[in-house]
């Protein structure tokens, strides 16, 4: 047999099956019987909107109802073929050995279609053929009738590894040309000997070679290519073959960070090493959770990291709204050399997301629906309304023997025999104001595809999360947290020229939210600062009120207490958020210049736009005058007649508007010599600036801007050695001429031991990879001090700050006096200001065993100089305005990070995969500006966390007053039963001298998770697991104390009084004379905030740590015979879960919250979805 | 040659990628503000004296004032969620990590008077600059701010004792050696501090040459002169003058910050400088108020008003300096005791919770200008005695005036010098004004009891003793249901009959009793109808011969500064100066203000919570804990 031809008809095979993909949408053109008319409208119609008819181009490519005209005489086969080809661009495919394509022949045809020619061509030539799609099979009759005998048909599926059924693989029967390619839904059919090989191949797929043998149904599992060295990993600004990676980089595939949520950031946590993550609020909206690539080791105001969208650099909102199923690569980047280019923005670590491309086939049609419900992992508990009356007395009497009780006896035991709930009301206010759960709903879809010329990728989601919040009957306008986003986004890849890609990138996210007007959180706290038993949160009409139309809502005095219920229902927030970015790409290979270099050139333009406004009436507020017992009638007294109002008032809130646009350009030249030398390199150039509108004032108006040239250099030897070398040349607009330029070099160095001649077969059974790798270098930042201070080489002066008016004349400052404003200086001018420099140091290994367990371990070491910090030597008589600072902060990190994946099929039906990651990042100052505490040495920062706390050590409570009178002073009015704290320094009182650090650092200095995933044939199943350790937190005292007028930082309720709420925990477990516990939880009560108390101590330090079931997943995907007669390729349900169990030593509330408790609890989500394709 | 063409063909890109990047970072405009900006021209210049104008001290605040609300005068009814911070220092809860009204450092409540020394010093060391300013404008402004500058330094010495001199501003780039400074000795800052006071004297306008339409407030030779009378008289007080007590207050240098030996010359200096002071107010016409004409006032009333209008009516001719950067509103809604009943929403309005204590209703003199308990008919009739006990007779004849007629009050509320009823509001009594001036028909009174409509009515916004402080409003306010409408006045930092006592005190302690001593003690009695002191005692007290002697004039001195200065924020620092902070450690009292009855309401009751014990430390605030560890020249004041 000719082999050349076999050989040449196979590679003409690949090329019409690429071309194949590129019309999915349109095969059934060719099976005319299958598609109606209208299918192919609506489809064709779908694809022109969606793609902006890009997709025009496709038309022209299609053939077979082409009419073609010929007329040949004595013309040979061959020649009479070629020219049906180029007329209708059908494809051939023949055995040289079948028939003589030398054979003259006369043909005329006028407008015929191309089964009409080739009838008048094949069939006197006693051949056969078959068109599948646009080739056509042309078979010699005699042979084929003379192997039938033994020939049969044989069946099959071709799946991916996940079971999906591939559509387009090619099966060719070994040592024939003859060969089918499979269906839409995966299936093939061909006639084959039992002696037989079939030989399936598909791009990107290990292709394989089966014998027949009687069976009639063959199916086959494709598995992915999984040859490293043609496998190529993100790096900064290019992609390289991944074995030639010596940076640190974790990639995840994005499917792990699939969660029922519609915020992305709350699946990082334990799922990549090397990130600290946790969440501390579960309010639709405000819900994204905290992250940091190996710790935080600067003081300066961004701690996060670079977080980059394709390029583009994004806010963690942004982050949060990116759905996975449209991410192709989710990169972080840890260590100098992975980072080293972004220069200046590249210390905290890089966060690097490249969204879906369309690939050369078929559109590929992906719907994800999900419904959710969604409730607190806990909620807090509190007293119930008569231990609150009980133990509020005491609380006055305990510390005031004299003090006047709040509740009298009457009003206890007429709540306790449930008296009218209006006028001994007893309310649980959480039960009033919330609901158990909430329904969230999320549909996204995506399309890809594409030709040779254009490839598109086009997503789109819908998302609805509800809060918790009761909606009252009487209002006409909803005030429950609704948030509804949408997003489409659109890739399009067009070869402009053979050597020219062009990149169009199109995204918008929107968010519509209606809430109260205090948000979810604040309400949460209002519950916690209103008292029970004081008024109902609102009043039946009384006979006064009988034709009132408004809500009689309770309160008590003169209205100055807070009614949550109220303030929820009074009216309502809508606030929309849009993002915009526009994204051109261009890539031009330039192998004419010399080959391997290439030039890329990325613009981008990023609107963002938010504004918000409230409308509300004013509540009007009831109380009751008068009791009538025996006839159990209330008559009420309105509180604020005047001020009330039944028709609504709106409010302005707050606009923010801004824009970013950057643009980079790089040169890049890749080139392998002799087969062992592989050298590459690169040069970026990248400008960024971004504008805000409402930045406050003048100088944070001027835009913000970034410059930056960055370059690598690689060279590696057989795949065994590595090196690279890195660096990044930086300008920032907020130093100085003299210190505006940064420069950051970085080096690493690689040996994949593994791919060492010496490493031999049996070495790689067990150990298939090993590879060491180191690197260093240098990561600078210019994000430090505060972001108020734009220019630090600039005095910022205020030439009309009210602060500092004097007022003179008559009628002095009451407003007829004559006024001037003052000037002041908020910052002082300083030109030595410069970049803050990280100098990292990572050595890493990987490590590949048995084939199934891949090793990640990475061990670093981060040394964080110039940190711009405030001079503390300088005493207040100098009398400045503002803080100096300077480059003179140092800081420590070190840590480890660990990935392991397991991945094992025991059989095509059975498989099981494992991961876990192992975070832990600690960190210390080395510098610190502050003051000589040479004679208190617990008071130097150097040494500790940069999260440490320092707080007062508690001993125990006070036992009487004796024990006062003999201990150091402490803080404001205390008595026995009150904290007593350690005098470390032993001068007789307790001052800031006497605080220590305490516990663990406030962020997790640990980081970890596991999980299991098994599948066995359309059943699936995983759990993930997640925790912290190593953190400690604060109960918050004042936000808890009980009976406490407590007022947070931005009270909405300034002014008004609040009675703190009283925790279960502490009714349970407090001070009291009768029950004097030194160690009680709470010590004594009282109804003021006891300053001794509230002080930051021992006392109310909790562990932080936990380990969570973070998800558990199970689904079916029904079998691919089943979902391809409705025409789908696959159709998965599942039921998932998130937060199901958590394992604490903490149960206040959920331990992730930390210290935020009281805020909108985290939620566990149950879930249910189903994924679709075609 | 072809790979040349190559690498010139990337050179050049590379050189394009580079280029632009010059101009690109650079984004800011010229016309930045800077400080130089400051003193372009007098528009903005005088901003900048405006600016330093603005560290004044609230003097008059009643709740950022120390002197206000922080000593034994007052009480407020202690509402948790906002304390007003003075009180705070009134009961003892001063603290060192986080001082209260932290002058120093500045808080929340208050602006760090360093600071505003800085900016006066920055005035000084660039008006120059401005060219389209008169000579006789930039010299009356260098003036004003070197009076400025000398007045910080004096008010933080109030506080703190003795202090470092910021006479030059360091520069920021200054080192660390330099910028660590030491507190001064006593008498070198009061020197530094009187000397800059009468340097700045002589640049500064009559007080005729102050416009009061635009610049009323504005510092004129008489507040110089007046106020350096006041730095020397606290000088040769016994808390600075040879106090023995801080002996031990030496810092690293070896230097003794208090004086320890007495120097009775100080009291001569001061004298002379009250003199001076006195002498230049007269020739510049400033004298005691002493006319008012009340629509249909009878006499009481009028003498009454005559006294509440030397603090009320603005811009008088006792007043020297006026505060103009505190609104009087605030102290108005806090001092005025609601005479009707209002809805619950004027009861905020008007709060009366700056409360006078039972103590000071004490020390104001009997009808017969002598204190209650020398009084011989006081005695006699056991009125003394008697003086908590509600009497029996109602009231009845011309005591009418003074309490509602028909109603019955203690034994105290009786027989009292027209002060007294001028500058509290009692329960039971007559409160002249307000909108209603003709007596009987119009005029109303007070009813402290609770539930009643000056007392306490639901949880807050009353006063925690009975009584209320008639004096620091004006007559003329009025009130609404909704509103409080209140007449504006400028808050008496210094005035005339202030200087006149300050004169007495200094020539009795440099010379004892003299002619005088009696004449300028005498001028201000003089004014609400009481008769001289000597006369008084003789007649009606006790101890007829107290005036003659030293010790004994003193006391009579120190109390009618109490009683003519009261709830001007004066008494606060004369205890301290006077070294009688014992003073404080009586506990406040004042009627039992939830009784609804005559015999509930009158029983006398304490009003704090916890007994404190001020000690010697407390003559001075301490300088936070972490300023000392930043600065470890710094010495803390004893006890701290």
């Amino acid at each position: 047999m000719p082999v050349s031809r076999y050989d040449k008809g196979t590679k003409l095979f690949n090329r019409q099956i690429k071309y194949k993909f590129m019309e999915k949408m349109l095969i059934p053109l060719l099976r005319k019987q299958k598609v109606t008319l209208k299918n192919f409208l609506i489809m064709r119609l779908t694809l022109l909107l969606c793609l902006f008819g890009v997709l025009g181009v496709q038309a022209s490519t299609y053939s077979q109802n082409t009419k073609l005209n010929l007329n040949y005489k004595n013309t040979s086969i061959k020649q009479i073929l070629e020219d049906v080809k180029n007329q209708s661009r059908v494809e051939f495919f023949y055995n040289n050995d079948d028939f003589d394509t030398n054979a003259k022949m006369d043909i005329s045809v006028k407008d015929g279609s191309v089964e009409e020619v080739l009838d008048k061509i094949i069939l006197p030539a006693h051949l056969q053929y078959r068109v599948i799609d646009n080739v056509v099979i042309i078979s010699n009759v005699k042979k084929e009738a003379g192997n039938t005998m033994q020939q049969q048909a044989v069946k099959g599926i071709v799946t991916d590894g996940e079971g999906k059924p591939l559509p387009g693989v090619t099966i060719t029967i070994i040592g024939t040309t003859r060969g089918v390619i499979t269906d839409n839904d995966g299936t093939y059919t061909i006639d084959a000997k039992p002696t037989d090989k079939l030989f399936f191949s598909f791009i990107g797929m290990e292709s394989q070679t089966i014998e027949v043998g009687t069976r009639k149904v063959v199916d086959v599992q494709m598995k992915q290519q999984v040859n490293e060295l043609d496998e190529v990993s993100v790096v900064a600004f290019a992609r390289q073959k991944k074995e030639s990676v010596i940076a640190s980089i974790t990639t995840i595939k994005p499917s792990e960070l699939k969660v029922p949520s519609s915020n992305l950031t709350t699946a990082l946590a334990g799922r990549i090493s090397g990130l600290i993550s946790y969440q501390r609020s579960g309010e639709p909206g405000v819900d994204n959770a905290q992250f940091f690539i190996r710790g935080v080791t600067t003081f300066g105001y961004k701690k996060d990291p670079l977080i980059l969208i394709d390029n583009n650099e994004v806010t963690t909102q942004e982050l949060s709204r990116i759905q996975t199923d449209d991410i192709a690569s989710f990169s972080i980047m840890k260590d100098a050399t992975a980072t080293a280019l972004y220069g200046s923005r590249g210390a905290n670590g890089v966060i690097l997301v490249t969204t879906k491309e369309g690939v050369e086939g078929n559109a590929k049609i992906s719907v994800r629906y999900e419904e959710a419900l969604s409730k607190p992992t806990s909620m807090v508990k509190l007293a119930d309304p008569i231990t609150y009356m009980q133990l509020h007395n005491e609380a006055v009497r305990t510390r005031d023997p004299l003090g006047i009780t709040p509740y009298s006896p009457n009003k206890i035991a007429n709540t306790i025999n449930g008296g009218n709930p209006d006028v001994y009301p007893a309310n649980d206010w959480y039960k009033i104001l919330f609901k158990d759960q909430t329904l969230n709903h999320r549909l996204n879809f995506n399309v890809g595809g594409g030709g040779k010329i254009a490839r598109y990728y086009l997503a789109g989601s819908v998302s609805n999360d509800n809060g918790m919040l009761k909606v009252d009957k009487l209002n006409n306008f909803n005030s429950n947290i609704n948030l509804k986003r949408y997003m489409l986004r659109t890739n399009v890849n067009i070869n402009v020229t053979r050597t020219t890609e062009a990149v169009v990138r199109l995204h918008g996210a929107f968010d519509d939210y209606t809430g109260p007007i205090d948000g979810g959180t604040v309400l949460f706290q209002k519950v916690m600062r209103t008292n029970p038993v004081l008024f109902p949160a609102y009043y039946k009409p009384d006979s006064a009120n009988i034709y009132t139309q408004h809500i009689l809502f309770g309160n008590y005095d003169k209205g100055q207490y807070i009614n949550p219920y109220a303030d929820m229902t009074k009216g309502y927030k809508d606030y929309t958020t849009s993002q915009m970015s526009a994204q051109f790409e261009l890539k031009q290979q330039l192998n004419f210049i010399t080959e391997g270099l290439s030039l890329r050139a990325l613009f981008n333009t990023n609107h963002y736009s938010y504004f918000d406004v409230s409308r509300y009436y004013n509540p009007f507020y009831y109380q009751v005058s008068m009791y009538d017992k025996t006839n159990n009638q209330y008559t009420l007294a309105p509180i604020n007649e005047l001020t009330g109002t039944e028709y609504l008032a709106y409010s302005e809130g707050k606009k923010d508007i801004n824009s970013t646009t950057y643009f980079e350009t790089a040169l890049n030249w890749n080139r392998t010599f002799n087969e062992m030398h592989a050298l590459s390199g690169l040069i970026v150039y990248t400008l960024r600036e971004q504008l805000f509108a409402n930045a406050g004032d003048l100088q944070k108006s001027l835009p913000y801007r970034n410059l930056g040239l960055a370059g690598r250099a690689t060279y590696s030897y057989g795949s065994r050695y590595f090196t690279e070398l890195n660096f990044g040349y930086n300008g920032s607009e907020r130093f100085s001429k003299k210190e505006r330029f940064g420069f950051f070099p970085s080096v690493g160095m690689g040996w994949f031991i593994s791919n060492e001649a010496f490493w031999s077969e049996g070495l790689k059974k067990n150990i298939n990879k090993l590879k060491l790798k180191a690197t260093y270098g240098l990561v600078g930042n210019d994000a430090i001090g505060d972001a108020n201070d734009r220019f630090f080489y600039l005095s910022n002066v205020n030439m009309d700050n009210s602060e500092l008016a004097s007022s003179f004349g008559t009628y002095g400052n009451s407003g007829g006096g004559r006024t001037l404003n003052g000037i002041s200086i908020s910052r002082y001018s300083n030109d030595d200001i410069s970049w803050e420099t990280a100098e990292k140091l990572n050595i890493g290994i990987e490590l590949g065993l048995w084939n199934a367990f891949d090793i990640q371990a990475d061990v670093f070491s981060e040394n964080r100089y110039n940190i711009l910090m405030t001079r503390s030597s300088i005493p207040t008589t100098i009398g400045l305005q503002s803080v100096v600072r300077a480059n003179v902060g140092k800081a420590f990190s070190k840590g480890i990070d660990v990935s392991l994946n397991y991945n094992h099929s025991f059989n095509k039906d059975l498989w099981l995969t494992g991961l876990a990651n192992f975070t832990y990042a600690t960190s210390k100052f080395r510098v610190y500006e502050e003051p000589d505490y040479s004679s208190t040495p617990w008071r130097s920062h150097v040494g500790y966390s940069l999260t440490q706390t320092w707080g007062y050590v508690a001993e125990r409570l006070f036992v009487d007053e004796e024990e006062i009178r003999n201990s150091p002073k402490q803080f404001g009015d205390y008595k026995a039963g009150d904290i007593k704290y350690k005098d470390i320094n032993e001068d007789g009182k307790i001052s800031e001298l006497d605080m220590v650090p305490l516990g663990y650092p406030t962020s997790p200095e640990i980081v970890y998770g596991f999980g299991l995933s098994g599948g066995w044939k359309g059943f699936d199943l995983s759990c993930f697991f997640q925790g912290l350790g190593r953190e400690s937190f604060w109960i918050d005292t004042q936000a808890t104390s009980p009976f406490a007028d407590y007022h947070p930082n931005n009270d909405p309720d300034i002014g008004k009084t609040a009675n703190n709420a009283l925790l279960k925990a502490y009714a349970n477990d407090h001070w009291s004379e009768d029950n004097r516990n030194l160690y009680a939880l709470w010590p004594r009560l009282s109804q003021t905030l006891i300053s001794n108390n509230v002080q930051t101590s021992s006392w109310f330090m909790r562990d932080g740590s936990f380990i969570r079931l973070k998800s558990v997943e199970f689904g079916y995907t029904l079998p691919a015979k089943i979902v391809s007669r409705a025409k789908m390729t696959s159709l998965r349900f599942y039921l998932s879960g998130t937060n199901l169990l958590t394992f604490s030593k903490f149960d206040l509330w959920d331990p992730e919250m930390g210290g935020n408790g009281l805020g909108y609890p985290i939620q566990k989500v149950y879930n249910f979805g189903l994924l679709l394709t075609f | 040659m072809k790979i040349l063409h190559k690498i010139k063909i990337i050179v050049a890109f590379t050189i394009l990628l580079g280029f632009g990047s010059c101009n690109y970072l650079d984004i800011v405009p010229d016309n930045i503000a800077t400080i130089d900006y400051a003193f372009r021209n007098r528009t903005v210049a005088e901003k900048y004296l405006f600016t330093c104008y603005s560290y004044r001290p609230q003097v008059g605040q009643p709740n950022t004032d120390p002197a206000m609300n922080g000593g034994d005068e007052t009480w407020e009814l202690y509402e948790t969620w906002a304390p007003w911070p003075n009180s705070l220092i009134g009961r003892g809860f001063q603290s060192l990590t986080t001082p209260v009204l932290n002058f120093w450092d500045g808080d929340g409540w208050v602006k760090s008077l360093w600071i505003g020394i800085r900016d006066c010093n920055i005035f000084l060391e660039n008006i120059d600059k401005v060219l389209d300013l008169s000579d006789y404008e930039k010299k009356r402004w260098v003036a004003e701010v070197k009076f400025l500058k000398a007045y910080y330094h004096y008010y933080l010495f109030k506080c703190y004792g003795p202090i470092p001199i910021v006479d030059v501003n360091l520069p920021i780039s200054a080192g660390v050696d330099e910028v660590q400074v030491y507190r001064e000795p006593v008498d070198k800052v009061m020197k530094y501090i009187a000397d800059l006071m009468k340097e700045a004297a002589l640049d500064l306008p009559n007080s005729a040459e102050v416009m009061e339409g635009t610049e009323g407030g504005r510092v004129d030779k008489l507040v110089a002169l007046s106020m350096r009378a006041e730095v020397l008289l606290f000088a040769a007080s016994p808390l600075f003058n040879g106090n023995t007590d801080y002996a031990n207050m030496v810092d690293s240098r070896g230097e003794q910050l208090f004086p320890q030996t007495y120097d009775p010359n100080k009291w001569k200096l001061a004298a002379d400088a009250c003199k001076e002071a006195i002498d230049s107010c007269h020739m510049q016409d400033k004298a005691l108020y002493d006319l008012v004409a009340p629509m249909a006032a009878t006499t009481p009333f009028k003498v009454q008003t005559t006294y509440r209008q030397a603090i009320c009516d603005r811009w008088n001719k006792e007043l020297i300096w006026g505060g103009t950067n505190n609104d009087c509103k605030f102290l108005s809604t806090n001092a005025q005791a609601r005479i009707m009943r209002m809805t619950p929403e004027g009861l905020n309005n008007a709060t009366s919770k700056w409360a006078p204590t039972l103590k000071m209703a004490e020390k104001y003199y009997s009808t017969n200008g002598v204190p209650i308990e020398e009084d011989i008919q006081w005695q006699s009739n056991g009125w003394y005695d008697n003086r908590f006990k509600v009497r029996p007779e109602v009231s009845a004849g011309d005591e009418k005036y003074y309490v509602k007629e028909g109603e019955k009050t203690a034994y105290l509320h009786y027989n009292r010098e027209p002060r007294f009823y001028a500058s509290l509001g009692f329960d039971k009594g007559i409160y002249f004004g307000n909108g209603y001036y003709v007596f009987p028909s119009t005029v109303k009174y007070c009813n402290f009891f609770n539930k009643e409509f000056s007392g306490c009515q639901f949880g807050s916004g009353y006063s925690c003793t009975g009584y209320s402080v008639k004096k620091m409003h004006s007559f003329k306010n009025a009130l609404d249901d909704m509103n409080y409408h209140v007449e504006y006045f400028p808050f008496p930092i210094l005035r005339l009959a202030n200087l006149y006592l300050m004169y007495a005190e200094a020539l009795n302690e440099a010379d004892g009793p003299s002619e005088e001593v009696f004449t300028y003690l005498d001028l201000v009695r003089a004014r609400t109808g009481l008769k001289g002191v000597k006369e008084s005692w003789l007649n009606y007290s006790n101890k007829p011969n107290k005036p003659d002697t030293k010790d004994g004039l003193r006391q009579i001195i120190h109390q009618e500064r109490t009683i003519e200065l009261a709830f001007e924020g004066k008494r606060f620092w004369d205890i301290r100066r006077w070294k009688e902070i014992d003073a404080l450690n009586d506990q406040p009292k004042g009627w039992n203000v939830v009784g609804e009855t005559t015999e509930d309401f009158y029983k006398v009751v304490f009003v704090a919570q916890v007994p404190v014990k001020f000690t010697v430390k407390d003559y001075f605030w301490p300088i936070k804990e972490a300023d000392l560890t930043v600065n470890r020249n710094l010495l803390q004041n004893y006890g701290w």
